[in-house]
């Protein structure tokens, strides 16, 4: 017979995936508004952000539940914590990827000249940090999760190629800054989200081990 | 003992340490119940034992004031360290008197004990007057101030000649308590005392518990997880007889180092 805590466990654990789903599925539609005129994408990302805020609460409210009904301990404290900032980290991604709604819709506005960024490649790069970070958290799974945490340097050196490539182009297209501000702001928005998948990974790494590997503390290599 | 839980126990000094076992054994006729602890509690401690039911911590710390060998065909093996005149002085050591070792590692129970018959205030004063003490002022000195230790002076100051089972179980447990306090114990043993009492009944004595460890080191056998992680600072767990680990209780229920403590803690079995 399963505890009562592996049920609320379980269940807690498929709302965190879905949740993820819907993450990955507003980081997907963000940018996939960057080659887009067509403002149902951002009506669709407004719809996923409502439903990311909703499960939010209804997570927290799980947890708090739990916390007081079950009162766990060890491994199992350790879980519903993680939970509790998985939580929270996944619902500010949510906001970026409406940030990054708002943003690309200011760069349409601008005119949206193609500045050659690629930055739907950077998009990858995080859905792919956001879903390991999931898929190790749903597996326990330490060796992934600190794969995740390699894999952030890549996003950084990105947003950084975008922010030199962008003051470049301001130097010398003044008229253009309004454009490239907004691209600044698309990049900065998914480095912060590949910040948070890190979040996850030093999470799962904290709930299986219990060793706290953030801020380079552990022996985790960030 | 694993060589895990010897790099846990750090050896401590003569001077911190309230009491230490070395290699402590108990049986029940041919039951090895206890088998070969060495653990050391620091003085003003709040150290407590958990484990599952029949798992030896009850026996263990009826092995620390002599009343286990009260029970026909128990035995125990081993050393008991508590700090005398100047030196450690082993309780199972030849001529030691076990009365004697009681009045320094009081003990409490389970079900709240008051002497039948015995008013409130002669219930507190009875180890005193087996001690010895018998000037009327002395005693009523002794008992009062074991009745503010014990968070019970203000129930009971104005019937003090009252039979103790006159009260209700909180309060029969809590003047235990200032009975066992009135002799001036080193250590206080209590075994599963809030396990008979209502929540706010609890909380009193785990409060009392939390206050009483700048006088005395208490050693409390638990069966509540919470209360445990409540009230004490360091945390043993018991298995089959075995100490499987000892160390600070924040260790114990965020990190454990044992699978079977996760286990036991997590309700995964026990």
């Amino acid at each position: 017979m399963l505890r009562q805590f592996e049920v609320e466990l379980r269940e807690l654990k498929n709302r965190i995936l879905a949740m993820g789903g819907l993450v990955e599925e507003a980081i997907e539609k963000s940018t996939l508004l960057l080659g887009s005129r067509d403002q149902s994408g951002f009506t669709q990302l407004k719809s996923i952000e409502r439903k990311i805020n909703e499960e939010n609460m209804m997570i927290d409210s799980i947890c708090l539940e739990v916390l007081a009904r079950l009162s766990p301990v060890a491994a199992d404290l350790r879980l519903i914590l993680a939970i509790i900032k998985i939580n929270t980290d996944l619902e500010r991604m949510g906001d970026q990827a409406m940030n990054i709604g708002y943003n690309v819709d200011h760069y349409i506005e601008d005119g949206g000249v193609d500045l050659k960024l690629n930055l739907p490649h950077m998009a990858g790069l995080v859905k792919k940090m956001v879903r390991d970070s999931l898929d190790a958290f749903m597996k326990d799974d330490i060796a992934l999760a600190e794969k995740v945490l390699q894999s952030d340097d890549e996003v950084d050196q990105f947003k950084n190629s975008v922010f030199e490539k962008m003051v470049t182009f301001m130097r010398t297209s003044p008229d253009q800054i309004g454009p490239a501000l907004d691209m600044i702001l698309v990049a900065r928005n998914l480095e912060r989200m590949a910040d948070h998948a890190t979040n996850i990974a030093e999470d799962v790494i904290f709930a299986c081990t219990g060793e706290d590997v953030r801020h380079g503390t552990g022996k985790a290599k960030k | 003992m694993t060589e895990a839980i010897q790099k846990t126990v750090q050896p401590i000094g003569v001077a911190t340490a309230a009491l230490e076992t070395k290699r402590l054994s108990a049986w029940f006729g041919d039951l090895h119940v206890v088998k070969d602890i060495s653990l050391t509690v620091e003085k003003n401690d709040v150290f407590s034992l958990i484990g599952p039911s029949g798992c030896g911590k009850s026996t263990f710390i009826r092995c620390l004031n002599r009343l286990h060998e009260e029970t026909d065909g128990a035995r125990v093996r081993g050393e008991v360290l508590i700090p005398g005149a100047g030196k450690r002085e082993n309780i199972y050591a030849q001529g030691v008197d076990p009365v004697s070792i009681r009045r320094r590692v009081g003990m409490v129970f389970q079900k709240p004990n008051p002497f039948p018959g015995l008013s409130i205030f002669d219930n507190v004063a009875a180890g005193l007057k087996l001690a010895g003490v018998v000037r009327r002022n002395v005693l009523e000195e002794i008992v009062e101030i074991s009745l503010v230790q014990a968070a019970l002076w203000d129930e009971v100051k104005d019937k003090l000649k009252k039979p103790g089972t006159s009260l209700s179980g909180g309060q029969q447990q809590r003047l235990c308590i200032a009975r066992a306090l009135a002799v001036r114990p080193q250590v206080l043993l209590m075994d599963e005392p809030t396990s008979a009492l209502d929540p706010i009944s609890t909380a009193r004595i785990e409060e009392l518990v939390m206050k009483l460890r700048s006088d005395v080191t208490v050693l409390i056998v638990t069966h509540n997880m919470q209360q445990a992680a409540r009230i004490s600072n360091q945390t043993a767990f018991f298995l089959m007889g075995e100490l499987v680990e000892v160390g600070p209780t924040k260790s114990i229920f965020t990190k454990p180092k044992d699978s079977r403590t996760e286990q036991y803690i997590t309700g995964r079995f026990g």
